[in-house]
Order: C-alpha cells, then sequence, then structure tokens
C-alpha cells in the first residue's frame, strides 16, 4: 500500500446565522493515499466545499473548525495564519469554480503566475517566469509565451481554467484541491480540463480531492468517491463498487435519478422532497429517504464496514 | 457559454477603451486637455519670457495697467511687481499644492481605507469611527489651527491639506474593499498563502484603481481651492512667493481702480478649476461605460 497523504477525524465546520451556529460539516473522516483522487459528491449545502474550505484554513470568518486533518502527518486545523500562508500554494493548493472570478482581471496571466513563485521559491524574476512558462506548456497552452502577457478576459473559459490549474501546480503540492473545476465550462472543455488532472497527478502533485455535484465526473477520473448529504458523509467506497453495490440509500437513490443510455425506459426517477437539514440528530437523509427506520430519527447512523474499504452511515445493515 | 462571453468582451473593447475613446467622448473634453496643457506649460515656463523677477519693483510703473510696450503684460500690482511673473509663479504653487495634497491624501486615505476594510470587524469599526471622528472637526479650523501653531510653511500646507482630505478617500475605499475582499480572486489568493500585506498591495489596491483615480481627478481642483481660500484669508504662501488664491485676495480689494489685479488671476484659477472639473467628471463617465461593457461581457 502507498502511503498515507491525508487524515481527516472528525472533521466538523460550524457557521453562524442568524438562528444560531449551522453545522455545515459535522464528523467527517476520510483518508487520502499517495496518488489517489478522491472525489467528494453532494448536493448543494451537503457541505462540500466547507470541507475544503476547512483544509484550506479559508473558512468564512467567525466559522469553528474542529476535528483534525493531518497533511504528511502535519496537523492543518488551527494554524496560525502565518504557518497556513507557507503551507498554502506550496504544499496544498486549490482550484476554483469559475476561472473567470478567480483570476485577478487587471493582472497580466505572468504576473499571477510568478507570484506564487516569489512567494513560496523566492525566485528572481527570469527563472520564475521561465518556470511559470514551462507550466503552462504543462497545462497545455502552446502559447505560453502570449498567454503570460495576457490579461484573463482575452483568453477564453477553457484556457483560464488551465492557468488556475497552472497556478495551483507551480510549486508541486503535495495535495490538490479542486472545487466543481469544471462546473463553469461546457462538456467538450470539461473533459479537457478533467483529463488534463487525471495526466498531471504524480508528476505534478501528489494527490487530488475533486469537489462535484456530478457524478458523471466523478467516474470519470477519481478513484474513490465520498457521498455527503446534510454535512455529513453517507458513503465512502472505491467508485466501481459505488456505482455498483452501493450501499446507502442516498447513494442509490442518487444514481437512480441519473439518465441512463443503456437503461431508456426505466426513465428518471428523482429524490423527492428537498434538500434541507431536519434538526436534532439522527441522519439527515431521513425525511427523504425511502427506507428509513424508526431510529433514524432519534439516533446518529453507525458507520457500517461493508467491505475493506468500503463505509456506509446507515441503520440499515447487512447488502441491499 | 464562458467562450462565448469571451468574444463578446474582446469585440466590445476596441469601441470603449483607450486614450482615443476617452478624448472621443466630446468636444468639450478635447477642448479642456488641450487647455489645460498650455496653462500647465505657461505656468512652468511663462515666467522665463519675462524680464521681471517675483519680487522685483518696477518704480515707473506702480499698479499699472496692462501695456506692451512698459512689458508688463498683465500690468503690475500696488507695489510695481510685474502681474504676468506673479500669476504664472502663483500658479506654479497653486497647482503644486493641488498635486501634492491629492497626493498625501490618495496615500494616507487608501492604505487607510483598504486596512480598515481588509481587516473587518473590530479593527475596521475602531478606524472608521476614528475618520467620522476627525469628520467632525471644523476643518478650517483645524488648517489655522495647525498654520498658527507651525508657522506658514509650504509643505506644511501639503500636508494640512490633504491630510484633512484623505478622510472621504479612506470611506470611499474601505467601501471598495469591503466589496472586493469577498471576490473570489481574493481567496484564490489567499489559497496560493499570499499573505494579507500582499493581497491588499497586489489584489485590492489595483482593483478600485478606476474609482480612486476618478475621485483624485476631481480632488486636484478641490485642493486648489482650499489653497486659494487659506491665502485668502492671508494664512497660505508667504511673501514674495504667491498662489493663485492670495493674488485673488489682493486684487479683490483694488477691484474698483485695478480691475486687471483680480481678472488675470481670477480667470486662470477659474479656467483651470473648470477645466479639471469637466476632465474628472469625463474619466467617471468613461469609467463607467468601460466597467459597464466589461461587467457586460463577464
Amino acid at each position: 500500500m502507498s502511503e498515507l497523504l491525508l487524515e481527516v477525524e472528525d472533521l466538523g465546520v460550524s457557521l453562524p446565522t442568524s438562528s444560531g451556529q449551522l453545522h455545515a460539516v459535522d464528523s467527517l473522516g476520510f483518508s487520502l493515499r499517495e496518488g489517489e483522487l478522491l472525489g467528494i459528491v453532494g448536493e448543494s449545502g451537503s457541505g462540500k466545499t466547507q470541507t475544503a474550505l476547512a483544509l484550506m484554513g479559508l473558512t468564512p470568518a467567525g466559522s469553528r473548525v474542529s476535528g483534525s486533518a493531518r497533511l504528511d502527518g502535519e496537523e492543518l486545523i488551527g494554524r496560525p495564519e502565518a504557518e497556513l500562508n507557507d503551507l498554502r500554494g506550496d504544499r496544498i493548493a486549490m482550484v476554483f469554480q469559475d476561472p473567470q472570478a478567480a483570476l485577478n482581471p487587471y493582472l497580466r496571466i505572468g504576473v499571477q503566475l510568478t507570484e506564487v513563485l516569489e512567494q513560496h521559491r523566492e525566485l528572481d524574476a527570469v527563472t520564475a517566469a521561465q518556470r511559470a512558462t514551462e507550466m503552462l506548456q504543462a497545462v497545455g497552452l502552446d502559447d505560453s509565451e502570449r498567454c503570460m502577457r495576457s490579461y484573463p478576459h482575452q483568453l477564453s473559459g477553457g484556457m483560464r481554467q488551465r492557468v488556475t490549474i497552472a497556478i495551483a501546480l507551480l510549486c508541486r503540492p503535495r495535495l490538490l484541491i479542486a472545487d466543481e473545476p469544471t462546473t463553469a465550462l461546457d462538456v467538450t472543455v470539461q473533459a479537457q480540463i478533467l483529463g488534463l488532472l487525471r495526466v498531471l497527478k504524480g508528476s505534478h502533485y501528489g494527490a487530488g480531492l475533486l469537489i462535484t455535484h456530478d457524478l458523471a465526473v466523478v467516474a470519470e477520473i477519481c478513484d474513490r468517491v465520498l457521498v455527503m448529504y446534510g454535512g455529513k458523509p453517507m458513503e465512502l467506497a472505491a467508485v466501481d463498487r459505488l456505482f455498483h453495490n452501493g450501499h446507502h440509500p442516498y447513494t442509490r437513490a442518487l444514481l437512480r435519478s441519473l439518465p441512463r443510455l443503456d437503461r431508456p425506459e426505466s426513465g428518471l426517477v428523482p429524490i423527492p422532497g428537498q434538500p434541507g437539514r431536519p434538526t436534532g440528530a439522527g441522519c439527515p437523509f431521513r425525511p427523504r429517504c425511502a427506507e428509513r427506520l424508526e431510529q433514524c430519527a432519534a439516533v446518529v447512523p453507525p458507520r457500517l464496514d461493508i467491505a475493506p474499504g468500503h463505509l456506509s452511515y446507515c441503520h440499515r445493515s447487512g447488502p441491499n | 457559454m464562458s467562450a462565448a462571453g469571451n468574444s463578446v468582451a474582446v469585440g466590445a473593447t476596441p469601441a470603449g477603451s483607450g486614450w482615443r475613446a476617452f478624448f472621443n467622448q466630446s468636444r468639450g473634453v478635447r477642448v479642456c486637455s488641450c487647455l489645460l496643457l498650455a496653462i500647465a506649460v505657461l505656468v512652468v515656463f511663462g515666467p522665463l519670457l519675462s524680464p521681471y523677477a517675483i519680487d522685483q519693483v518696477d518704480w515707473q510703473h506702480i499698479a499699472q495697467g496692462p501695456s506692451w510696450s512698459s512689458g508688463h503684460w498683465f500690468g503690475t500690482d500696488n507695489n510695481g511687481r510685474d502681474l504676468y511673473v506673479r500669476t504664472l509663479r502663483g500658479g506654479q504653487i497653486s497647482l503644486l499644492v493641488g498635486i501634492c495634497a491629492t497626493a498625501i491624501s490618495l496615500l494616507i486615505g487608501v492604505s487607510y481605507g483598504a486596512i480598515a476594510g481588509y481587516a473587518g470587524g473590530r479593527i475596521d469599526q475602531v478606524m472608521m469611527r476614528l475618520v467620522d471622528v476627525l469628520y467632525a472637526m471644523p476643518f478650517m479650523f483645524f488648517v489655522i489651527l495647525l498654520m498658527v501653531l507651525f508657522g506658514r510653511n509650504l509643505l506644511l500646507m501639503f500636508i494640512a491639506i490633504g491630510a484633512i482630505n484623505w478622510l472621504d478617500m479612506a470611506r470611499i475605499v474601505r467601501g471598495q474593499t469591503l466589496s472586493l475582499k469577498h471576490r473570489e480572486f481574493v481567496d484564490a489568493a489567499r489559497a496560493l498563502g499570499v499573505p494579507a500585506a500582499g493581497i491588499i498591495r497586489r489584489h485590492i489596491v489595483p482593483n478600485m484603481m478606476n474609482v480612486v483615480v476618478v475621485y483624485a481627478s476631481l480632488a486636484v481642483p478641490q485642493m486648489i481651492l482650499v489653497e486659494s481660500f487659506l491665502s485668502f484669508l492671508g494664512l497660505g504662501v508667504q511673501e514674495p512667493m504667491t498662489s493663485w488664491g492670495q493674488l485673488v485676495s489682493l486684487g479683490a480689494r483694488e477691484m474698483e481702480s485695478a480691475p486687471w489685479m483680480l481678472l488675470f488671476p481670477a480667470s486662470f484659477l477659474a479656467v483651470t478649476l473648470y477645466c479639471l472639473n469637466v476632465l474628472g467628471d469625463a474619466l467617471r463617465r468613461y469609467n463607467d461605460a468601460l466597467a459597464g461593457s466589461l461587467r457586460g461581457a463577464a
């Protein structure tokens, strides 16, 4: 087995709202090995983005982060800002959803790339520019010299996302977090960007965390999947196993709601109800769950070890 | 979708950006730019054309009207000093005060406002309440107090005027910072480990320069006016140096017997202020149009 790169245990993020603390992420745990790409899937408000921000130390002001997340054995949660600044961009980097918004509109691409190198590598301007140009070529921007001199609005959406990936990978981070990196792009560009993330893994970054609401994206490039709902983990399994032997009722409902080309007659089966958070303990999915039991409202579902590496958080034990 | 948006952006830029677009806004913009440039050149190089010095008394021509033959093109004042030289040298001081005081208020206001806005929370509260307190102080009283305490010194005047005008600048900049700091590229910069100072310097301040420049361009005439007012009250620059405000003040006393003493400095002052205001306003309109076309494309 390869080396353990990221270990998250009992992660919790609570955000202040007008109606009290909201537990955006609650008792989340997973681990990530060298060379692995883990997909985190969930609906809007399932806490997947807050998970990523908690790992980066970028949760909004006033939020509280609990639990532990260790990158190569080093604790990330609760570090002072100055130490985090040394880590961020260097050993842990992030790609954002909307490349148009994630790039500073008033700075040339070249400046935005070399800024990272100045911050973490203390390179002189010439070497930094050279490294940045090489990196742009690595992400498939062949006209990298011209690209370095361009402003963000002069590039297409796909090119911009390649640029943000280049920025994130400049220092060869151990962990790359991609938060919906393809949502703002059209489908053909999406496939290119995903292919790029897969190709660069290992050579340019250690392991990746891909946050998405799109199961197709997960199926395409991830090794394992974590399904989240209402801030809690639902199921964690290898991609093939999740798609073919999903255990959790939520996972199976999600898969049923996808269009299938091979079985068009079965149609789409939506999950009834609206995503939301029931108050009180218990499983957050229970109001919409077709298979709920009495204890679902009262007791937090236990962790079930379905198979090696396959976890599910549900009161219904045994194979379904 | 974003690819289509991008092509719109490229298509929209040529019509709405660059110097040419700025000057093409209206004839007024072009005329005012030329006038202002002419005044600036005249003020800087004009005094060299006259044989008289700023403090030179011509005993033959005391309080004389403009005349070509005597070499006193704008006439002389009560002490027989050449008004042409005095008006232009006074213009040097007035323009210098306008530019320097604006620069000082920019420097203080932008850094103060950006820090308050970016830090947020209690620091922001305390910093902005301090601005409110300073706002409540009668501004002229403060300047006069400074002048009385430290004597009449040109540098001090720059600082006194600039140090008071930064309050507006700080408020504007703080507002801009508040809206900018939640933009995704700021988060992206934080995710790259750029510390707060770097984010303010590299990402926040450049992104609000369009607004700040417009405000600064409108602040320059305001500063000139403040200096003129101070000089009018006798608190401005010291003799033999002069400024437009001081000349207007002296000329106003003689306006019935010697109207040229008021007319020349007052016209220079009025034309300059008018041009600066027109250009500042044009800059604001140009900027709004540009921001609109960029927003529409994004």
